[in-house]
């Protein structure tokens, strides 16, 4: 029997009308049992549901002015008071993390300061031969994945919006040579990252 | 038309992009690779039409996967995977010798077809490509497979 195409089994689910892949759902049960696989009902996860705050219309626009902030870092000399409020994690040689924030529509490097329920939180890493991410805070995974492409630093596709609760939040940056999932290896490198809060 | 959550996209598309991922990827790594998949996809912005939503999910999962294997050189036989629309013995293709010895655009187009099933036209929507581009590719591919 032929069967049509995943592509088309998943248009199908999502409604795009084809008469023909419709009729062969009807008669073979292992097309069927894929739309039905992939039409059933699914909690939503955490890693979800953090991004809800976010629009992504802006986000093309928070991109190109993070890339204007990092040109800005490479032209302007940093305080050391700045650098000991760490603004990035990491030593010389090491992986580093940027945080930028995103406050206003205006996108800046975080130099160490308070930051403010709203503001919206994204993560630049340099990497080093470590290539999978894992972001976590307080017990959750915010997000996982491998680092890809040779950006420099690579941005986290995903970004954090601050919340009235609590002092601060803290963040922790596991970057590894396997996958998270596959547990710590003995090459994995833990930072941590806490960012206190102030009144706007 | 409002503008979809990103919940409504997550309960719309993810279990898709996830069985897309997991056609070639184990599931750790497919699940890994299918959150960032929808991440880039929600980023990008609404769109209406499934049509071109999920062309654009196949390819850019498809691409991630590809990235994905060729850094960590999994072993996987196609032969395990179910694929409607193809005689399953085409698919006795291990990933690790794709790719090793394929580009990633013959891989994207190799995994689209022999894979997830598709035809040269459903192939050519999804990559850009001419029909004629993708079955030229393919006709390329089994030939130096075959030598």
């Amino acid at each position: 029997m032929n069967h049509p195409s995943f592509l088309a089994l998943d248009r199908h689910a999502l409604g795009v009308p084809d008469p023909d892949t419709a009729a062969h759902i009807e008669t073979c049960e292992v097309c069927a049992a894929h739309v039905r696989a992939v039409t059933e009902p699914v909690p939503v996860p955490d890693w979800v549901t953090a991004q809800q705050q976010h629009s992504p219309r802006h986000w093309g626009r928070w991109l190109a002015l993070a890339a204007a902030a990092l040109l800005a870092v490479g032209m302007f000399a940093i305080p050391e008071s700045a650098t000991q409020s760490t603004p990035y994690m990491g030593t010389k040689g090491a992986p580093e993390v940027i945080v930028y924030l995103q406050r206003d529509d205006e996108v800046s490097v975080w130099s160490g300061s308070a930051i403010r329920p709203g503001d919206q939180v994204r993560l630049g890493i340099r990497p080093t031969t470590l290539r999978f991410v894992t972001i976590r805070s307080q017990g959750q995974t915010l997000y996982a994945g491998e680092i890809s492409g040779d950006s420099d630093p690579w941005l986290v596709p995903a970004s954090w919006q601050v919340d009235d609760q609590g002092h601060s939040e803290s963040l922790t940056v596991i970057l590894d040579d396997v996958p998270g999932h596959a547990g710590p290896s003995p090459a994995a490198v833990e930072l941590h990252l806490t960012l206190e809060k102030g009144t706007p | 038309m409002a503008d979809p959550t990103i919940d409504d996209l997550y309960l719309r598309y993810f279990p898709m992009i996830r069985a897309k991922c997991e056609r070639m990827l184990a599931p750790g790594e497919a699940e890994e690779v299918a959150q960032e998949t929808f991440l880039r996809f929600w980023q990008r912005g609404p769109t209406h039409s499934p049509r071109a939503a999920t062309a654009w999910l196949y390819r850019t999962s498809t691409r991630m996967a590809i990235d994905r294997l060729r850094r960590r050189r999994v072993l996987t036989d196609l032969s395990q995977v179910p694929a409607p629309g193809q005689n399953r013995a085409e698919a006795r293709i291990t990933l690790s010798e794709l790719v090793r010895d394929h580009t990633p655009e013959v891989l994207t187009i190799v995994c689209l077809c022999r894979v997830d099933g598709m035809n040269q036209i459903e192939a050519g929507e999804v990559t850009g490509r001419s029909e004629r581009t993708i079955r030229r590719i393919l006709s390329e591919f089994d030939q130096r497979r075959s030598a």
